[in-house]
């Protein structure tokens, strides 16, 4: 009988989870097991005599690093051997002489294969590195190992003398004949100097050490920016309606490809006078001063910094848009004119530096055309005035580069700030109207500026695709998301769901869910097909390059074909959801730049390197390239964290206040993050020192291509001096950014 | 005036911190908003400058639906209300005038704010606000080297820089000892009385309510509890806002 109902099926239920947990248990280490057979752990291995000997010795050589040199004499002294006693009649004396008063003594003097032979060595230099070796009458010399030390160095005593035994070598055919044992002894004469692997490991770690800050300085201006795109509590209050979005998007596009055609002329304009091509290097200096006071004072009179008559509602009139509008076409002007003329300035700066710093470079140096790797005796006095050669010199070309690749860019600068102008303008005019436009017309507006916009960025993205295979799922991706989006919007605007998002029933939820994924499906399936992106994945080749002509346009048929896609599904898209509904901005992009980041962060920068080396050649700009690229993905990351972990209380008392995005970004985040962020960079330099002493393995230059290099030679004792300077140099760096970090945070 | 009509807000977790809050306040008033922990006072301020967005109800400001308008013509509204907070929000790494002048970002084009320009007569502006509030002479020291009832003095200087016609305090004494927290209530008292500001204050100590507010507004579970005069609390209404268990205690 049961008293309690209950224990019966309970007692059950328990029994099953703990028999679940035991099956579970079991597949998990069975799991485990079949991890030590794939990654063929073996223990007899390590155990075989000729790997032990093999790793003793390397570990060894890498032990006793070839750091100093010093000046070796040598000495040889030979004594003969008489293979088969009695089988000559010449006379083998019992020892040597050597004329440095070096003594050998054998015996004795005459024998057969395998006897042992006792070899005495005095008066010779104390503690010299003394070899033996056995000299057939014909043939190669061999080492003979010490039988007491089973050693082949040995090392003299304090009194410079030696004595030890060796078997006589087994060798065909020599009976009768005079064989040597040959005593060579190296001992230092003349100073310890820095060994010149000492002096190229040091060369190579300046160089790695520059690489890595090289890497981590250019990471950071573009990882902040990411920073703030990448922080969850900065972007999830952006939003803004579609209507302005769509505004917002036409209007960069059309602004972009405008300005990267029209406007880059201007700039490059601005680069040649800058450079003092157009006008001389006065109007050059000049001009752009000029230019830049003047755009000041014009925007500071059409901008005054308070506004205090403006009514509470940002009603904008007509004096406002024209306003907006001569800001716009002023600030483009500006930046691209200023942006252009710095860099031909650098440029024509850099030249000049080039030959200022040649000027001061002592003159039989110039004569001897010496440069910076060779090293050649010099005064005090002398050496100053190269260092400063070398130092102006080295300005000048940091500024020749960066004048060049802004001049190099211009097109894409030129784009950038002629969109970002016109796409501010026009979402600017186009606010109120869109907001008051009635409710039939928000639906037919939104359709056609979706339209207008989801053609622009498929044909974007189909570009993309047109460069590789894998980018080819770009279009179908975008297809399916809007097109899911598509389907669980008409759910939820035909059946109205009862409660607001969070109390919304699960059915319901799950419904809309299951009809994304269907609607998502079967977008992806057809413009998947319809863009025949499977011949390219499996044949790896791109989509044809044919073109179609649209309104006069020569267009490749590809990109049509995908903007077509677009416009229809942005364009029901924006039908449904009309122009005055909101749109995370802020969220799409903050997912957009994690998952960039991410993406590019899981790239080891070995990798990266390989493609770099290809693309600029073995050395360490690769090196740099490669580290700078994975630097800003990965600082992005650790800089976006620490904005997310900012004290909110200020950000919401700024906001509080009436201030903009980015005035609360300015006062509210900004001064919260200047700490964290120093230290996370310190972080990162340390990181970079280190990764960047093994990207040299796939030629990326620094202490790596030198540590390959003596590896592959065998010359461990070499190896062991770089991988003495990296375990120094990280080491410190190490201590020194830990306590820098503690310090700041 | 400002209307609060069947304000109701649900969070994402379902919690419905405001569930058909209703009340009028008339301009120059006093109001002391008390309520336990979590009885939704906070959430009900923050709904009032939208930094929290209500699900349901309107917010009446001077004539305008303060829940129908656009983010940015709500920020333009956000200028008028100054607001203060327990753990005053200062930016602790920046200087007193800075975190003062702060107050007048609203006003501000972005352009200068990104050079952090600042007209003479705001930085005149901003030191007399300082001054008013009796710490003048703190006013280039870095905001975290002062004490608690210095920054929340400078707290409401900042506020004072908005030039409002409403001050939101969200618990601005709770983290003050008694004789700081009544120094920062007479500030408060002093712009009602002087300037002629509402004031809706959230408070713990319903002896601060007594002494300093014209009316009382008592949340309970998000509902309101009571609206009234202070005068009308009795002990029965006391045990009807904070519960059965409830002593009260005072400050003095």
């Amino acid at each position: 009988m049961n008293n309690n109902p209950q224990t019966g099926p309970k007692t059950t239920r328990h029994a099953l989870i703990r028999f679940l947990i035991v099956v579970a248990a079991v597949i998990g280490f069975v799991f485990y097991s079949y991890g030590w057979t794939v990654t063929e752990v073996d223990l007899d291995k390590p155990q075989e005599a000729q790997r032990q000997e093999n790793v003793g010795n390397a570990l060894r050589e890498l032990l006793s690093p070839r750091i100093f040199t010093q000046e070796r004499d040598v000495i040889e002294i030979t004594a003969s051997f008489l293979m088969t006693c009695g089988s000559s009649d010449v006379e083998i004396p019992d020892s040597v002489a050597h004329e440095s008063g070096g003594i050998v003594t054998i015996s004795p003097t005459c024998g057969e294969e395998g006897d042992v032979v006792d070899v005495t060595v005095s008066n010779f230099a104390a503690l010299a590195d003394t070899r033996i070796r056995w000299i057939p009458p014909e043939g190669q010399s061999r080492p003979r190992e010490d039988l007491i030390t089973e050693r082949e160095e040995i090392v003299l005593d304090s009194t410079g003398s030696f004595s030890g035994q060796i078997e006589v070598p087994r060798i065909r055919g020599s009976e009768g004949q005079l064989h040597q044992v040959a005593i060579r002894s190296a001992f230092p004469s003349g100073p310890v100097e820095l060994s010149d692997i000492t002096q190229l490991t040091i060369l190579r770690m300046v160089e790695t050490i520059f690489m890595a800050l090289l890497a981590t300085s250019i990471a950071i201006p573009i990882a902040s920016l990411i920073s703030f795109f990448a922080a969850r509590n900065l972007m999830r209050p952006i939003r803004l309606t579609v209507g302005k979005l769509f505004m917002a998007v036409l209007f960069f596009a059309i602004g972009a490809v405008a300005g990267a055609s029209l406007l880059s002329g201007f700039g490059q304009f601005a680069a040649r006078v800058g450079q003092g091509e157009e006008y001389g290097i006065v109007v050059g200096i000049i001009a752009p001063i000029v230019v830049v006071v003047l755009a000041i004072v014009g925007l500071r009179y059409l901008n005054p910094p308070t506004d205090k008559s403006k009514a509470t509602l940002a009603d904008t009139t007509a004096a406002d848009h024209l306003r907006g509008m001569i800001n716009a076409v002023l600030l483009t002007l500006l930046i691209v004119f200023a942006v252009g003329a710095l860099a031909g300035f650098f440029v024509w700066l850099a030249a000049q530096l080039q030959v200022i710093g040649e000027s001061v470079r002592p003159e039989f140096l110039k004569e001897l055309g010496i440069t910076r790797e060779e090293i050649y005796p010099l005064n005090p006095f002398e050496w100053t005035q190269n260092a400063t050669a070398d130092g102006i010199k080295a300005i000048g070309t940091l500024l020749d580069i960066i004048g060049t690749l802004i001049t190099l860019i211009m097109p894409i600068i030129a784009g950038v700030v002629t969109g970002i102008s016109l796409s501010n303008v026009a979402s600017q005019v186009a606010t109120v109207p869109l907001r008051t436009l009635p409710k039939t017309l928000q639906h037919i507006m939104g359709s056609i500026l979706g339209a207008l916009v989801g053609a622009i960025l498929f044909a974007v993205l189909a570009y993309l695709g047109m460069s590789a295979a894998l980018f080819g799922l770009l279009v179908p991706i975008a297809a399916a998301i809007i097109a899911g989006n598509i389907l669980s919007i008409i759910y939820t605007q035909m059946v109205t769901p009862p409660n607001p998002p969070p109390n919304r029933p699960r059915a319901h939820v799950m419904i809309a869910s299951g009809l994304f994924w269907i609607g998502a499906v079967i977008a992806f399936v057809l413009a998947f097909n319809t863009l025949n992106v499977g011949r390219a994945l499996v044949d790896g080749t791109l989509p044809p390059t044919t073109t179609s002509s649209i309104l006069g346009v020569e267009l490749f048929t590809y990109m049509v074909t995908s903007a077509g896609v677009g416009f229809v599904l942005c364009g029901i898209a924006g039908a449904l959801v009309g122009t005055n509904s909101n749109f995370a901005l802020g969220s799409t992009l903050y997912n957009l730049s994690r998952t960039a980041l991410n993406t590019i962060r899981s790239i080891e920068p070995l990798i990266m390197g390989l493609v770099f080396v290809v693309w600029v050649g073995i050395g360490p700009f690769a090196g740099v390239l490669a580290l700078t690229l994975h630097s800003i993905a990965a600082l992005g990351k650790l800089y976006s964290e620490q904005v997310e972990n900012i004290d909110p209380g200020p950000v919401e008392a700024i906001q509080s206040t009436g201030a903009g995005w980015l005035q609360t970004v300015v006062f509210a985040v900004i001064p919260q993050i200047i700490p964290p962020y120093i230290a996370f960079t310190m972080y990162r330099w340390d990181i970079n020192v280190r990764m960047s002493t093994i990207i040299g393995f796939v030629g990326g230059g620094g202490i790596g291509l030198l540590l390959q290099q003596q590896i592959n030679l065998l010359r461990y004792r070499d190896a062991g001096v770089a991988v003495l300077a990296i375990a120094i140099v990280v080491s410190f760096l190490d201590y020194t950014s830990a306590y820098i970090r503690e310090r700041l945070t | 005036m400002l209307e609060i009509k069947n304000l109701t807000k649900i969070y994402d977790n379902g919690f419905k911190a405001l569930d058909n809050v209703s009340f009028t306040i008339p301009d120059g008033q006093f109001v002391a908003l008390i309520g336990l922990s979590g009885s939704g006072k906070s959430t009900l301020l923050r709904c009032i400058n939208r930094l929290i967005e209500p699900t349901e109800g309107q917010i009446i400001w001077n004539g305008l639906d303060l829940t129908a308008i656009s983010d940015e013509d709500m920020r333009l509204v956000r200028r008028r209300m100054g607001m203060i907070f327990q753990q005053f929000n200062l930016v602790k790494r920046s200087k007193v005038i800075t975190n003062v002048l702060a107050g007048r970002l609203g006003y501000m084009s972005p352009m200068y704010s990104l050079l952090n320009y600042f007209p003479a007569e705001d930085k005149q502006d901003a030191l007399a606000n300082l001054q008013r509030v009796g710490i003048g002479e703190q006013a280039y020291k870095r905001a975290s080297e002062l004490s608690g009832g210095q920054q929340q003095r400078v707290a409401i200087a900042r506020a004072l820089m908005q030039n409002p016609e409403l001050m939101l305090a969200d618990e601005p004494v709770a983290s003050l000892d008694p004789a700081t927290s009544h120094g920062v209530m007479k500030y408060l008292e002093d712009l009602n009385k002087e300037d002629g500001l509402s004031i809706i204050c959230s408070l713990h100590f319903l002896s601060l309510a007594r002494a300093y507010s014209d009316r009382v507004i008592a949340l309970k579970d998000g509902k309101l509890e009571f609206d009234g005069p202070p005068e009308l609390i009795d002990n029965v209404r006391f045990k009807e806002i904070y519960g059965e268990d409830a002593v009260e205690v005072g400050i003095n």
